[in-house]
């Protein structure tokens, strides 16, 4: 992986961390059913900034990607054709519906009544923004990315560092004695979605790729350090155990639930993503020469 | 205007790599930027005939440039528009819109896409369009002392050499359709029972 190819594995996710968060967000409200919690201003407001935060963060590093920033005024030249005009596109709007619907929750403004519509736009524009993120990726002469897979570890690292992201949020509120509503049950459904988004990752680490398939390039295969595979895997799995461990005793309120553990399994979780993300990036080649 | 394309005969190039000075040397290109590669082809295998061991092995060489596609995939791919094509077919980048995402260079099969590290923008072969309307052929055309590389329009090219623009390490024309017209090395066809390896690795790349 070349060295100018960082900002780009920050960028990616973070956006999709707060595509993810809002997502959460989301399944949490539809599955504890309870119009209280949809109530809760605090959560309300951190969900949202994080969000805008993380997308605000992700804009900065896309332009250090670039050699010649002030070009980007052309970016949206060729919505017809690139995915990567598409994807600038829906950055600037992602990020514009997240600082809507955070000012509607902060400051009333346009009005706080507004907030589920605005936070459903933001998902909808950071679903897409995601969608759109991960076909960029799939270039036909690019065969290691050119998978549906590449949607699949997209959406999936989304899933899990925004349920990683809010579970740390709700904790934390918690631990400074802001009431979260049915906090047991929140932490429960976010424990679930962290399973889902390990078991997505182990199943999809272990389907065939492009080099099984055949589709060998002209130049040998990049080779990608060992280290990086085995660190992603032991955080992957150090983390879910850890937050495994810790998940009962937050629920039953003994000291083994204590906030310091789930910080730090949700954070060897985030590691694990990084080193994820350095293997897809490292992992390119393309046909021909 | 036709489009137009390079024709390069794969079976008499000796692989001095005069194509590749030439072309540095009229478009002054810093150091890593090579808008012409010369890439050099090996493979084989000793082979057990009765009771003696005999040679089965092959070398060729492809010189290569933007081959100015006819579907060009760095086109498509560029945000801002920077890549277009002219009347004559010729990919060009407006280095005045190019913003250096690199993005065309991970698409690109043959690897014309060559970023400029002093300039901050990405560059590519321009066919020497400035030569062209001097009435001159493209520098590496002109320098060449096999003469196994020329240009034209592109359907008198494949009147007059066929069509042939697969061989390795060439990807296979669905992605890009080039305007290239290739003559295979004799070696080509030993080539489809052993693997052929790039043997210049470090200096092509």
């Amino acid at each position: 992986m070349n060295s100018n190819e960082w900002p780009l594995v920050f960028f990616t996710l973070l956006s999709q961390l707060s595509m993810g968060i809002i997502l959460a967000g989301l399944v949490v409200i539809l599955f504890v059913r309870n119009h209280e919690l949809t109530a809760n201003i605090e959560l309300k407001r951190l969900v949202t900034f994080i969000a805008m935060a993380g997308m605000a963060v992700a804009l900065v590093l896309s332009f250090m990607h670039l050699a010649k920033p002030l070009h980007s005024v052309y970016a949206l030249g060729n919505m017809g054709s690139s995915f990567l005009s598409r994807e600038i596109l829906l950055v600037s709007l992602f990020l514009f519906s997240l600082a809507v619907a955070w000012s509607s929750v902060r400051f009333g403004i346009p009005s706080s009544g507004s907030f589920s519509f605005l936070y459903l736009a933001a998902l909808i524009t950071g679903i897409l923004l995601v969608w759109v993120m991960a076909r960029l990726y799939m270039i036909p002469t690019v065969p290691a990315w050119n998978t549906p897979l590449t949607i699949v570890k997209f959406f999936n690292s989304g899933l899990l560092l925004g349920a990683g992201a809010l579970l740390v949020m709700v904790v934390f509120l918690n631990g400074k004695g802001i009431e979260v509503l049915r906090v047991q049950q929140v932490i429960t459904i976010l424990f679930y979605l962290l399973a889902l988004g390990v078991f997505i990752h182990l199943i999809t680490a272990l389907l065939p790729t492009a080099v099984h398939e055949g589709m060998q390039p002209s130049f040998p295969l990049p080779v990608i350090p060992f280290a990086w595979n085995a660190a992603r895997l032991l955080f992957l799995l150090l983390g879910f155990s850890l937050l495994a461990w810790w998940y009962p005793g937050f629920v039953s309120m003994t000291s083994r639930g204590a906030p310091s553990w789930a910080y730090l399994a949700i954070f060897l979780l985030f590691l694990s993503e990084i080193c994820g993300r350095y293997i897809f990036y490292a992992s390119y080649y393309r046909v021909g020469v | 205007m036709a489009q137009l394309g390079f024709f390069f005969d794969a079976s008499a190039c000796s692989g001095c790599k005069t194509c590749q000075v030439a072309c540095k040397d009229k478009n002054d290109s810093p150091m890593g930027v090579r808008w012409r590669r010369v890439y050099e082809v090996s493979g084989g295998e000793w082979m057990r005939k009765g009771p003696a061991w005999v040679q089965d092995i092959f070398s060729w060489h492809v010189s290569m440039a933007c081959n100015h596609c006819i579907d060009p995939i760095c086109l498509k791919s560029c945000p801002n528009n920077a890549i277009t094509k002219n009347e004559m077919g010729l990919v060009l980048i407006d280095p005045n819109k190019c913003m250096g995402c690199k993005y065309c260079e991970w698409t690109c099969p043959y690897g014309a896409l060559q970023f400029d590290n002093e300039r901050k923008i990405m560059t590519k072969c321009d066919f020497c369009a400035d030569y062209l309307e001097q009435g001159k052929p493209p520098a590496c055309v002109a320098a060449c002392p096999m003469r196994v590389i020329d240009f034209g329009e592109l359907e008198e090219l494949r009147q007059r050499h066929g069509s042939t623009n697969e061989v390795f390490p060439l990807p296979r024309k669905i992605f890009t359709d080039p305007a290239l017209v290739v003559k295979p090395h004799p070696g080509n066809k030993k080539a489809e029972k052993h693997s052929p390896q790039i043997a210049n690795i470090e200096e092509v790349r």
